[in-house]
């Protein structure tokens, strides 16, 4: 659950990839995908209209490709991804494929570039014109906690950017304290 | 040196590296602000965009500055799909979004033109600047606290080309940002940018339209942000670098 759940905050609301990661995996519902998904993660699609058509239709497509291991006669299955029979370690590398799944719009799939659990790259095998819309490999801003940033020392800065003050604001602020200081 | 003045309802700063720039010259720079206050303030009565406001004045009549303003600020719209606009939520045509960052630009070319190659001028959050704070170093800036006026986010050396710096938040003036995106949970949202312009316009678009915008719009820009959600950060690859101590193994653009 460790790669799924970063998988899933990094590909978030991209929700081709993970019907396609669904394909895969079988067993994680796409709302359980998204419960995993840290707060603030910033796995967006740019395109929303797009990208909610493509979701529309992508939720029939799903029974077929999940029902896909159970059956043996799997239509949809093209080369099952290799993390998907054991859990996948926090450290798995390479290049796992998804399941071809069709959509109303065609032939979906994709393979994820693992390097230490992370995902580096999703590359697309098949795609419909709509999935060319939503599908974003990772968020370009990262999120990351305030004690991951260095303490800022005032008497280093010569300016401050801040919320616009107003003039009142501005005497309890760190620049009214740099003005007066004449740094 | 540094000398401070206020206009536009907040406080301007110059600091310069040397010594202070003479009267006259401040005076300019004073001036350029005044300028665009008396034509632009919606706390006047009798600025040009009150009259306009009241249907006194049409955008036709207005004069060059007003209209070529108002033009640009209508081109960040589109650029920005919206999430940056100059009409107010009941139609009133409201361009202080652009106007504090163009007075800004011109103050510095006010500056740069008077022969004063390292300076460094603030107002009301949004910093612009040129050269160097030493021979040592480079102009560094902070980067406000939303929760806390006296406490710094983080320190920002500007290194390289980003002349600019702004920062928009809904923690002074209360709300005063209208969100297109009800959803947004960002509090706060700095950008950095070649011009101010651009960073004062996409900082505003950006709180507004939240992390999607965030995502499409500092790709599309090539700026660099830190915004705040809740109590998390949201960070670029390149100003990650240079605000923490971590590692960075993410690929440069």
């Amino acid at each position: 659950m460790t790669v799924r759940g970063t998988v899933g905050g990094i590909v978030a609301s991209t929700a081709i990839i993970i019907i396609a990661w669904q394909a895969g995996q079988s067993t994680a519902a796409s709302n359980g995908l998204r419960s995993a998904l840290p707060v603030g993660s910033t796995g967006t699609s740019t395109a929303t209209t797009p990208n909610t058509q493509a979701s529309t239709p992508s939720t029939p497509a799903t029974t077929p490709a999940a029902a896909a291991p159970s059956s043996t006669t799997s239509s949809a299955a093209a080369q099952p991804a290799p993390a998907a029979p054991s859990p996948a370690k926090a450290s798995a590398s390479g290049t796992f494929q998804g399941d071809a799944i069709q959509t109303p719009f065609g032939n979906m799939q994709v393979a994820l570039v693992v390097a230490s659990g992370k995902v580096t790259d999703v590359k697309v095998l098949q795609s419909t014109n709509y999935a060319q819309y939503s599908i974003q490999v990772s968020s370009y801003a990262d999120p990351i906690l305030r004690g991951e940033v260095i303490k800022a020392q005032s008497a280093k800065v010569q300016m401050v950017s801040g919320a616009t003050y107003t003039s009142q604001g501005y005497l309890q602020s760190v620049q009214s304290a740099l003005d007066k200081a004449g740094i | 040196m540094r000398w401070t003045f206020e206009t536009m309802g907040t406080v301007v700063s110059v600091a310069t590296l040397g010594a202070e720039p003479g009267l006259e010259l401040r005076g300019r720079v004073e001036r350029v602000f005044r300028d665009y206050d008396f034509e632009f303030s919606r706390y006047r009565n009798d600025s040009a965009i009150s009259r306009i406001a009241r249907g006194e004045l049409s955008l036709m009549d207005a004069s060059d500055t007003l209209r070529s303003t108002y033009a640009t600020a209508l081109e960040w719209r589109s650029l920005t799909r919206g999430a940056f606009t100059p009409h107010r939520p009941d139609g009133v045509v409201d361009l202080d979004g652009v106007v504090k960052a163009l007075a800004i630009n011109d103050a510095g070319i006010v500056l740069s033109d008077a022969g004063i190659t390292d300076w460094c001028l603030g107002c009301g959050g949004d910093v612009l600047l040129a050269g160097r704070a030493s021979e040592e170093a480079p102009w560094t800036i902070g980067v406000a606290d939303p929760d806390d006026p006296a406490l710094l986010l983080a320190e920002i050396p500007m290194n390289g080309s980003d002349r600019a710096i702004a920062t928009s938040g809904v923690s002074e003036r209360g709300e005063h940002v209208w969100r297109s995106d009800a959803g947004s949970t960002l509090r706060q949202v700095t950008v950095i940018a070649d011009d101010i312009v651009t960073a004062d316009v996409l900082a505003t678009a950006i709180l507004s339209g939240g992390i999607d915008a965030l995502e499409q719009l500092a790709r599309q820009h090539s700026v660099e942000v830190l915004a705040v959600a809740g109590d998390e950060l949201i960070i670029t690859p390149r100003l990650r670098a240079l605000v923490t101590e971590r590692d960075v193994s993410e690929p440069s653009r």
